[in-house]
């Protein structure tokens, strides 16, 4: 496949490589565009794509094994797993003892996208996305809508956790949870991931602290949770849902995905605007209301934002105009760091 | 406060919904946009939701207002107290003065002295005014209106209220043609205030007169109206003694005239306004006839006769009064011409022919304006003698008068005396027509002694004898003498005598007075002497009551021949008695002619209600009735006058009775009796003055005809009258003037409604003997082919008369006409003539008239604008005889300082502008442009 044509703003750059360098490593960054990533009609291979533009400048191998230290005993007590029981203790002082080991194993990786009817907009059309002729996608929409821009990024990081050992896990939520892949290792899972990404947004509103609950109650070990979404719901909300994945001891990674008309609302004129999650009709004066829409979006923005940071979660903001590396960067630095915890006990 | 465009202000009001529509057409439907976000966009929307509101209707208002007052501006408002939406326009009132002396023609030099007027020869001031006042329409633009309104007595208010329609104002005024009236400025402007006045108060029963003139309100803004004042203003045409009256405020009076006058002799191009500029020279030379005053008014033609003479007055006004002066005078006796539409027959075919003609010069001294000149009527050559009982007298052999033949088979018929001046710059008032009745014969009835028998000395000769002797002393007269039969005085009888004479009053039933009574009514003439037999008098009662005389006779004769010195008559009571004296051709010898006449026994009378002592006039003229009705007046030299009865001579209809004393004794006491009963009915008064037509030397008050009541019985015993040179003269003068007072020759001035005679229902023109015969009109233009009298120009071809008995419409041009009953029949002969006042064409006093017109003006003085060299277009007028007139150059200016009086049109251009900014300042905020840094 011929690499696409550079973009003139990239948007994003990360360490160790240029947006507009001559490298190779330079040229596989463009892999990320999503003007690259809308020519492909397949998810999975946009999820590989986006990979192999990432891994190319970050590691040398990545497939790095991790094993499985014990860390003490402690007595049995009714209820717990037969199958951790030191048998070779009970023997020794006819005592049950359970063996707890330092979990190093791969990383569990939970993306849960964001399906909500806000998530279908997009003002980007496809033709100006992906560079090609024809005004429909792949998927028979005229936009790449922040939903593309999620699912893409969400196949994207499962793909790479794959690769390197980690389980993933991937839901598709609204106001509800819609479709899940349980965690799993297994590479043989990854058509699942694509398959449970490759839907339509709904006409349902977000409701993040409804999906949380219901996530939560499923997890039994710590896992990542990266959340796609445009969090347009209350700040309240999704704070309350934060401070609950924190309490159960998990890691988050918060990545909004907005598109540039949202974040600069450039319209112009009186304009009747129809919401996508049920919202009434309303006529509006854009240039009249835009700076307190801004201010307001803006101001909800960095209500989200202190809300993930507070609970010392990382937070991401994605533009459909921009490319993806931003949260794999993320994904992996973050990766990284639990890691140089979990050798530092 | 009204606007100057009104049509601008109207288009600019209708621009305000240009943005009320955009703003609507803004808010047209668009197809929905999806948009995520919304939760913003409904909270941004809620919260600047009504702040947007309030701006985006403030911006509307204020384009709309910003619309409104440009348009306001555009359309000049001008401060004022008016705002009739018809007055928004300007509107000129021309106020054209088409009097007699706007018939004035310019001088001689006015093909080069003109002032660049664009005169001609002929040009006369009316010409002049109806020019200027084109030049005044031509500056008018559509919308305005424009009133115009006639001078001429009565005033025509032809335009009134003004129209916008200009094209039809200048059809009327072309169709504008002079009177002979004079002018009425007052009326005019009463007439103005009173239209003003209705304007403004919008109702058709608005105050009118002198109560109206303060009225604030023109047809719009009065601000924006002028009154333009088109005359030369002579004497004729003002009244300084009188003041105008004001027009309503803010209305200002524009007085056009001039500069150069008539004279022609101003230099042309360098018009004075100021009034005191002896350069105005409106003054002319102008000679005019002021009244003819035939000897009687009655022209027998019958044998015996002899010639007719008439005194003609002229006057002369002008600067040139100063200095001595000799105006001929033409005299023309012309039979009337017949209507068509009266049968033609070969007797009546001799109207219109000259049947006596004379002439004679009337002589001024220096400052001198006013002289009579007596001129003696000789039959013309035309005028042959060949019908009527004249043409029998000729053929046997007897005395002819020069004037027989003139009436025509009948006897009875009309002509018309017409005085002629010499052509001057006003030829509308050298001509004086005077209808005359021409009477072959008088039938004249006697009731009293039996006259079948011969007459023997004096003393055997009874009063019957005496009168007869007296009305006919040849056998060649005019005067037809009739014994009657008191028993069979009847209508009929009446009817066929022109006097009755009646020395045996007690042989005259009771019942047959009211009918001679109704006889003198008719204009019939009574005389009435005392029975000379009779010792007790028990007649006069029903005398006095069947005619309704306000008068007590005694019953018993007074017997004078007990004084040691008799009595003598002293003549005529009234040393000036008036046109109407009866003895008026006798009275220069009438004393000479009295003194040895002695009175012997006498019947007294008493008057009751009466104030007219002996020696002193009654009435200055005919007719006047005596009014008073004071308590019995005895008559000094009555010293056995008692007062009156009750019920005698006290009753309603004695107290109009109207009495002359004609002759006195030498005592005091009143000789001879003249009386005119009451009328049955009050005549109509004019419409236009209000008062009773004038008609000089008409009785226009009393009965037509005339009762006379002799003293004293025509009898030796009584007087020795009868034996007395006066006796001839004193009875052929009561007759022949008693009949001619009762057969007035009427003339009018021109403007006003002619009282016609009975039974007339329409006035007819007829022929003008007055124009010279030679094709020339009236107003001097030249007709080729054409060639004897005209009917007057401008005169209405047929008027109607109303019940009152007066033309349905005013008469304002000089002329004769005919009075016409319903069978087509001529009832009468109706002169008018011009309006000697009028004629007066000597200016004013320049600061007087100043001071008259400005306190007239409702907006400061007057302006005084002259018919300068400026003309229409700018350009300076090419040549004298350009045919346009110049317009007068400050009634633009006027109407650009009424314009400029506004000081609102400029606030409300800053207004605008400063409304503008904040328009621009709310329409940039409500935008938002700069939001998207774009």
């Amino acid at each position: 496949m011929p690499p696409p044509a550079p973009p003139d703003n990239p948007g994003w750059s990360f360490s160790g490589a240029g947006p507009a360098g001559s490298t190779p490593e330079a040229d596989a960054q463009l892999y990320l565009h999503p003007q690259t990533l809308s020519r492909l009609s397949s998810l999975e291979l946009r999820a590989k794509l986006i990979v192999e533009g990432v891994m190319s400048g970050a590691h040398k191998s990545p497939y790095r094994g991790y094993s499985v230290e014990f860390e003490q005993h402690r007595p049995y007590v009714p209820g717990d797993d037969l199958r951790h029981l030191d048998w070779k203790v009970f023997a020794r002082t006819d005592k049950l003892h359970l063996k707890q080991y330092q979990q190093e194993t791969n990383l569990d990786l939970l993306v849960l996208v964001d399906s909500s009817g806000s998530m279908s907009y997009g003002s980007r059309s496809f033709q100006d996305a992906s560079g090609l002729a024809s005004p429909i996608g792949p998927h028979g929409l005229e936009h790449w809508t922040k939903f593309d821009h999620a699912t893409a990024t969400a196949a994207a990081l499962s793909y790479v956790a794959l690769r390197q050992g980690d389980r993933v896990g991937v839901s598709v939520f609204a106001d509800d949870l819609r479709a899940s892949v349980k965690r799993t290792s297994s590479m043989s899972a990854w058509r699942q991931i694509v398959g449970v990404l490759s839907t339509h947004p709904i006409d349902r509103p977000t409701n993040i602290q409804r999906v949380t609950d219901q996530i939560l109650g499923k997890l039994t070990n710590r896992c990542l949770l990266v959340i796609l979404s445009d969090f347009f719901e209350d700040p309240a909300s999704i704070r309350s849902a934060l401070a609950r994945i924190r309490h159960r001891g998990h890691d988050a990674i918060l990545v909004q995905v907005l598109d540039q008309r949202e974040t600069q609302f450039d319209l112009r004129g009186e304009l009747p605007l129809l919401g996508l999650e049920g919202e009434p009709l309303v006529k509006i004066d854009a240039r009249a209301i835009r700076d307190e829409y801004l201010r307001l979006f803006r101001e909800h923005g960095a209500a989200v934002e202190a809300a993930a940071r507070g609970l010392a979660f990382d937070f991401l903001q994605l533009s459909t105009h921009d490319w993806l590396g931003p949260p794999i960067s993320a994904f992996l630095a973050r990766r990284a760091s639990r890691l140089r915890r979990s050798k530092q006990r | 406060m009204g606007v100057l465009h009104s049509g601008i202000l109207a288009a600019g009001l209708a621009a305000i919904s240009i943005p009320i529509l955009i703003h609507f057409l803004m808010r047209r439907r668009r197809k929905p946009v999806q948009w995520g976000a919304m939760r913003f966009v409904i909270e941004a929307y809620r919260r600047t939701r009504r702040r947007l509101l309030i701006e985006r209707w403030l911006l509307l208002a204020a384009r709309c207002l910003l619309v409104a007052l440009i348009a306001s501006a555009l359309a000049r408002p001008l401060l004022g107290t008016l705002g009739d939406a018809a007055g928004q326009s300007r509107t000129v009132y021309l106020l054209i003065d088409n009097s007699l002396p706007s018939q004035v023609r310019d001088g001689a030099g006015g093909a080069g002295g003109a002032g660049g007027l664009g005169r001609s020869n002929s040009a006369t001031a009316l010409d002049r005014h109806k020019a200027a006042a084109r030049a005044v329409l031509d500056q008018l633009r559509d919308g305005d209106r424009a009133g115009l309104i006639l001078l001429g007595r009565p005033i025509d208010a032809m335009i009134v209220p003004p129209s916008a329609n200009l094209p039809a104002v200048r059809g009327l005024l072309d169709a504008v043609t002079p009177s002979e009236s004079r002018a009425d400025l007052h009326a005019a402007l009463d007439r103005l205030a009173q239209d003003l006045a209705r304007s403004s108060s919008g109702s058709a029963g608005a105050p009118s007169g002198p109560a109206a003139t303060g009225a604030s309100g023109a047809a719009g803004n009065p601000q924006q109206a002028a009154v333009v004042l088109l005359s030369d203003l002579l004497d004729g045409a003002t009244d300084l003694t009188r003041p105008l009256p004001k027009l309503p405020e803010g209305l200002r009076l524009v007085w056009v005239h001039d500069p150069a006058g008539f004279a022609g002799t101003s230099a042309p191009n360098v018009p004075s306004i100021d009034p005191a500029d002896a350069s105005r020279g409106g003054a002319i030379d102008n000679a005019f006839i002021t009244a003819i005053r035939p000897l009687r008014s009655v022209l027998i033609t019958g044998p015996g006769e002899q010639g007719q003479t008439v005194a003609v007055t002229v006057a002369r006004a002008g600067p040139g009064t100063a200095s001595r002066a000799t105006v001929p005078v033409e005299l023309r006796l012309t039979a009337a011409a017949l209507p068509a539409t009266s049968p033609s027959t070969a007797a009546e075919s001799r109207f219109g022919t000259a049947l006596a003609s004379g002439s004679g010069t009337a002589t001024f001294g220096p400052g001198q304006r006013e002289a009579t000149v007596l001129i003696p009527l000789e039959p013309s050559a035309g005028a042959s003698p060949n019908a009527g009982p004249a043409a029998a007298d000729t053929a046997a052999g007897t005395t002819t008068s020069p004037l027989a033949g003139a009436s025509g088979p009948t006897g009875n018929n009309a002509a018309v005396l017409v005085a002629l001046l010499p052509g001057d710059r006003l030829p509308a008032d050298d001509r004086f027509r005077l209808p005359i009745e021409l009477r072959s014969t008088l039938r004249i009835g006697l009731i009293g002694e039996s006259r079948d028998r011969a007459l023997g000395s004096a003393d055997t000769l009874r009063g019957s004898d005496w009168l007869a002797l007296a009305l006919r002393p040849a056998a060649a007269s005019p005067l037809e003498l009739v014994d009657l039969d008191p028993a069979a005085l009847d209508t009929a009888v009446l009817a066929g005598l022109d006097a009755l004479f009646v020395t045996l009053p007690d042989r005259v039933p009771e019942p047959a007075w009211p009918r001679l009574a109704s006889f003198v009514r008719a204009g019939g003439l009574l005389l009435v002497t005392p029975p000379a037999e009779a010792a007790v008098h028990t007649w006069t009662d029903a005398f006095t009551s069947g005619l309704g005389l306000d008068w007590t006779i005694a019953r018993e004769a007074r017997d004078l021949s007990t004084l040691t010195e008799p009595l003598r008559l002293l003549g005529a009571v009234d040393p000036d008695p008036g046109p109407a004296d009866l003895l008026a051709p006798i009275r220069g010898d009438l004393g000479e002619l009295a003194r040895p006449i002695g009175v012997l026994r006498v019947l007294p009378v008493t008057r009751a209600g009466g104030a007219a002592p002996a020696g002193t006039p009654a009435n200055s003229g005919v007719g006047a009735p005596d009014r008073s009705t004071g308590s019995a007046t005895s008559l000094p030299g009555s010293p056995g006058a008692t007062p009156p009865a009750a019920g005698q001579g006290a009753s309603a209809a004695s107290l109009t009775t109207a009495a002359t004393p004609l002759l006195a004794l030498s005592d005091g006491t009143v000789w001879l009796w003249s009386a005119r009963l009451p009328r049955a009915e009050a005549p109509a008064a004019n419409p236009g003055t209000g008062r009773i037509a004038p008609a000089p030397g008409a009785s226009v008050d009393g009965s037509a005809g005339v009762v006379l009541f002799m003293t004293s019985a025509l009898d030796l015993r009584w007087t020795d009258l009868p034996a007395k040179p006066l006796m001839v003269p004193l009875v052929q003068e009561l007759v022949r003037q008693g009949v001619g007072q009762s057969r007035p020759a009427q003339w009018f001035t021109a403007g006003q409604w002619l009282p016609a005679p009975p039974q007339s229902v329409s006035i007819h023109p007829l022929d003008d003997p007055a124009s010279d015969g030679a094709g020339t009109d009236r107003d001097g233009s030249s007709t080729p082919g054409r060639r004897g009298p005209r009917t007057p120009a401008g005169a209405p071809p047929t008027v109607a008369v109303d019940d009152r008995g007066l033309s349905a419409e005013p008469f304002r041009s000089a002329g004769l006409y005919q009075a016409l009953d319903a069978a087509g029949a001529r009832r009468g002969t109706l002169a008018v003539n011009h309006d000697p006042l009028a004629s007066r064409t000597d200016a004013p006093e320049p600061a007087a008239l100043k001071a008259w017109l400005d306190a007239a003006s409702g907006a400061g003085p007057v302006i005084i604008s002259p018919l300068g060299a400026i003309s229409v277009s700018g350009q300076p007028a090419p040549s004298p005889n350009a045919s346009t007139v110049a317009a007068p150059s400050s009634l633009t200016t006027l109407f650009q300082h009424e314009s400029q009086r506004s000081p609102i049109g400029s606030w409300l251009i800053l207004f605008v502008l400063g409304l503008a900014i904040v328009e621009l300042a709310l329409a940039r905020r409500a935008s938002h442009a700069g939001v998207l840094g774009n």
